[in-house]
């Protein structure tokens, strides 16, 4: 073989490989036909890299979904068109797709499912062209900045609405297990809050990076703090990992688990050794009422045994509608609907989400896993309401 | 005693991801990147004819073998292209390879976490300590296979000649060892260790695309400070088990992780030939 075809060899390797990694995007949705330009969504979202898993397949059907819905319905009066990008899990890369979403891509919106500092770097450009940007996950409050929606609960409305259950079952003592992220962290002090409010205390803390793949010591930790509950704040695969391996040490295994951000999905996974685990979500697929069968209904449609109707689907579903109902007229850009996002309110699967400043009122479901997996619904709060308030 | 367990068990871990590593560094120089790719495609494999009823052993013994082939596949196709090239090539091809795996399992499977059950499960207590099973497995069969490794390398005809070849390739060849098929069989077992490592820590872990990806940096560390010795891999892996559980139980696990780093930059520093058992 020849020094020249060994380094081809090479190059076509590396080539298939960028080629494949997701670095490419493309129009993912045909626009109606006709003279009006469509609205053009970046839709930006950890695809590869640690963060990837939570909402890559659940966030792209929602979004897919409510795009064929809005077109086929002519919800909006401009046909929507979506492009789908990958932050690949990484601040930089997640700043570098969304300047080229808006400036070479041309988009009038973004709406985003990657971790906090991704969101933060990408908003940077999306401010600055004055392009709306919905992140469509549930998140930290807090952050006022006139270009930036959060279409999921703020962290105190899910978190606080299931420490209060845990600890109203009886659970006082509660150790919270997070990842080592900003995020995560700066929410250890108003759970202790809502903790305390409740009744009850948590007695320690521990914090994971991104990739851990032996739990060990911590489990151990916990064993000798001897909680009543496990707060899990993990992400991704790492949830996963930390539940696992949490089911298989009997050291630990007359502490509950309550999990605030596995998907239903991976919950499934668990089987029997993740029963009993307690969750708090704006949506799970086994919520009752006729818009969530309707919105489960039309995704197995269009995904057959694909179908996730997880709460990452819905968050994006929603996301699109809320652009859709700002999108009033023919000439609405992104100005026009920077100016009516904050007055909209959307029905979706899960009920009615109303936007209050820059984050949303919405349901809120406390659920606990049965012996397989299913998360069943074990309390239901109708209409909670943002703690940021933004003016 | 809990402690101990926990630093055997995260030696068990580190041998068994590097060793695939190891012996395809070792043998062949080449710095295999696809090393957690090819964990994957295993642990997905396991997954999936545990989807499709088989038990646990029938399918981790499936993937190993999927991931066997697979190995021989890339060896065919990419890594016999690159014997005597620069190291820099094989990081960049290996890599290239490593990027397409994890894109076609995301397209095959998806991307959401998922998990696999364990085979084993319950604990037995042992000096007033609970040892789950599944654990004590994996670290009998880590011990059973650097065993087996290290007999075979010192007792066997094969083990003398993989010796020749990784001593001095060209005087193996000179006296007609066919060291072509030599580091084809290598780079197959290497794949095939991978290929057992993914398959028996499936049932620990979440599993998607980028499984075991957080592992490559210190098991490639780890392999970096072994000195291309089994003995030497020993030490590297009780050294960074040590320093990960220890920070881990008395720190916390961000300080773990950058103390396994930060322990092979000092042994690589003060021992650069990497930690030999001395031979007199």
């Amino acid at each position: 073989m020849s020094r020249h075809r060994r380094s081809r060899a090479v190059r076509l390797s590396a080539i298939c490989a960028v080629v494949l990694s997701g670095a490419w995007s493309g129009p993912d949705s045909q626009a109606r036909a006709g003279d009006v330009q469509p609205i053009k969504i970046g839709f930006m979202l950890p695809l590869s890299g640690p963060a990837a898993g939570g909402s890559a397949e659940g966030g792209q059907q929602g979004l897919r979904l409510a795009v064929d819905e809005i077109n086929s319905r002519h919800l909006a009066a401009r046909p929507f068109e979506a492009i789908i990008a990958d932050d690949a899990s990484d601040p930089r890369t997640a700043a570098e797709v969304c300047k080229r979403l808006i400036f070479q891509d041309k988009v009038d919106a973004i709406i985003s499912q990657g971790p906090t500092a991704n969101r933060m770097a990408c908003n940077q450009a999306a401010l600055k062209a004055g392009i709306p940007h919905l992140a469509a996950l549930s998140g930290p409050g807090g952050m006022c900045i006139a270009n930036l929606f959060m279409i999921g609960p703020e962290t105190s409305q899910t978190l606080h609405t299931l420490v209060r259950q845990i600890v109203k079952d009886g659970n006082t003592k509660l150790y919270y297990m997070g990842a080592d992220s900003s995020p995560i962290r700066d929410a250890l002090p108003p759970a202790m809050s809502a903790a305390e409010a409740a009744g009850g205390t948590i007695i320690g803390s521990s914090f994971s990076p991104s990739g851990t793949t032996d739990f060990s010591s911590e489990l151990a930790k916990i064993a000798a703090a001897r909680p009543d509950a496990v707060i899990m704040m993990l992400m991704g695969a790492d949830a996963v990992t930390f539940s696992r391996q949490f089911g298989g040490d009997d050291r630990v295994a007359a502490i509950k688990r309550a999990d605030f951000l596995m998907t239903e999905k991976a919950l499934h996974s668990l089987g029997r050794s993740g029963a009993n685990i307690y969750s708090a979500a704006s949506y799970y697929s086994s919520v009752p009422g006729e818009a969530g069968m309707e919105f489960k209904a039309s995704l197995t449609r269009m995904y057959g045994e694909m179908a996730a109707p997880d709460v990452w689907a819905v968050m994006a579903y929603n996301a699109v509608h809320a652009l859709a109902k700002a999108v009033t007229s023919p000439s609405s850009g992104a100005k026009e609907i920077l100016e009516a996002l904050p007055n909209i309110s959307v029905d979706g699967p899960e009920g009615r989400i109303k936007i209050s400043g820059r984050y949303i009122s919405t349901p809120v479901f406390v659920g606990k896993t049965d012996g397989v997996g299913r998360v069943q619904i074990v309390a239901t709060y109708s209409d909670v309401p943002p703690a940021a308030h933004c003016k | 005693m809990g402690v101990v367990f926990d630093a055997i068990f995260s030696v068990s871990v580190f041998l068994l991801v590097s060793i695939g590593l190891f012996v395809i560094l070792g043998l062949m120089n080449i710095v295999n990147l696809a090393h957690t790719a090819f964990m994957a495609v295993a642990v997905y494999a396991e997954l999936y004819f545990t989807g499709h009823g088989w038990n646990f052993w029938l399918s981790a013994a499936a993937g190993v073998a999927v991931t066997t082939l697979l190995g021989a596949i890339v060896e065919f196709a990419i890594v016999r292209r690159l014997y005597g090239r620069h190291i820099d090539d094989t990081i960049l091809a290996t890599w290239g390879v490593s990027l397409i795996l994890v894109q076609v399992l995301a397209i095959a499977f998806g991307s959401t976490t998922t998990s696999v059950a364990p085979p084993l499960s319950g604990s037995v207590k042992f000096l007033g300590e609970l040892l789950s099973i599944y654990r004590i497995f994996i670290v009998a069969t880590v011990a059973t296979v650097v065993a087996a490794m290290a007999a075979v390398i010192r007792f066997s005809k094969a083990g003398l000649i993989v010796r020749m070849v990784m001593t001095n390739e060209p005087l193996a060849r000179g006296v007609g060892i066919n060291t072509g098929m030599v580091q084809r069989l290598t780079f197959v077992a290497g794949a095939a260790f991978a290929g057992l490592a993914g398959t028996l820590l499936g049932p620990t872990q979440g599993i998607s695309p980028s499984f075991a990806s957080s592992l490559l940096a210190s098991t490639f560390l780890i392999v970096l400070m072994s000195g291309r010795r089994l003995s030497g891999l020993l030490f590297a892996c009780v050294a960074a088990g040590l320093a990960q559980t220890l920070f881990s139980a008395y720190g916390n696990p961000v300080i773990a992780n950058v103390m396994v780093i930060c322990t092979a930059v000092v042994v690589l520093r003060l021992k650069p030939e990497g930690l030999i058992w001395p031979r007199h």
